[in-house]
């Protein structure tokens, strides 16, 4: 699933640990999601939209096949 | 620094604690076990030193489990958790693999004399039918749950 956390993080002034410790996941869950080799939980996805105060859909852009975007 | 965020390093750091705890917990045990063999084998030849061996080593273990139920801290993420399933079934389906190739196999090739299975293959295999029944009644039970 591409996304826009690193961007989100960098924007805030975060590192993954700093992200990591505020949601409280491990510092490499962040780097995984960041990498698209992880897709987040859709709680881990609220709690990381909470933290920036924006809606999933800015940070997360799923890829739904068979529908249109 | 925010109070979130301070909140969050604080249980960051109490997750490494316990999970260095649970480490060393196991780490102990282990050694105590080889400690005692060592002891039994070079210097004092009494079972009392093997048993004793054995009961450090299920105290350290016992020392893990108990960190890890009784901490109210989450010691592993949702990434972690997703790793221990995907490798749990991957490692199921080598098994189902080799049992649903194995039985059937062994017991022809019992019938019919054209190979005489040891007795170690024959346990695995057997052994691995065993495991897959329990894995498909947790199945069964577990996929009750979220229907």
């Amino acid at each position: 699933m591409k996304n826009e956390l690193r961007q989100y993080r960098e924007d805030a002034g975060l590192s993954q640990a700093d992200l990591a410790a505020a949601v409280d996941v491990s510092r490499q869950t962040i780097n995984a999601i960041e990498r698209e080799r992880y897709d987040p939980s859709l709680e881990l996805a609220f709690k990381l939209a909470a933290h920036f105060e924006c809606d999933i859909e800015d940070l997360f852009e799923p890829k739904l096949n068979g529908t249109e975007q | 620094m925010t109070e979130t965020s301070t909140a969050g390093r604080r249980k960051t750091e109490r997750k490494k604690h316990y999970r260095q705890l649970m480490g060393r917990s196991v780490g102990a045990g282990v050694v105590g076990f080889f400690a005692a063999t060592g002891i039994w084998l070079f210097l004092y030849q009494e079972d009392i030193v093997l048993l004793a061996g054995l009961g450090v080593y299920y105290l350290g273990f016992a020392g893990h489990l108990l960190v890890w139920q009784l901490t109210s801290v989450t010691l592993f993420d949702e990434r972690e958790q997703q790793i221990e399933n995907d490798a749990g079934g991957m490692v199921m389906n080598a098994v189902m693999v080799v049992t649903i190739i194995g039985i059937p196999a062994q017991v022809v090739l019992e019938a019919t004399e054209t190979l005489t299975i040891p007795a170690a293959v024959q346990g695995a295999i057997w052994g691995y039918l065993f495991l897959v029944i329990g894995y498909l009644l947790v199945y069964g039970y577990i996929s009750r749950k979220y229907s």
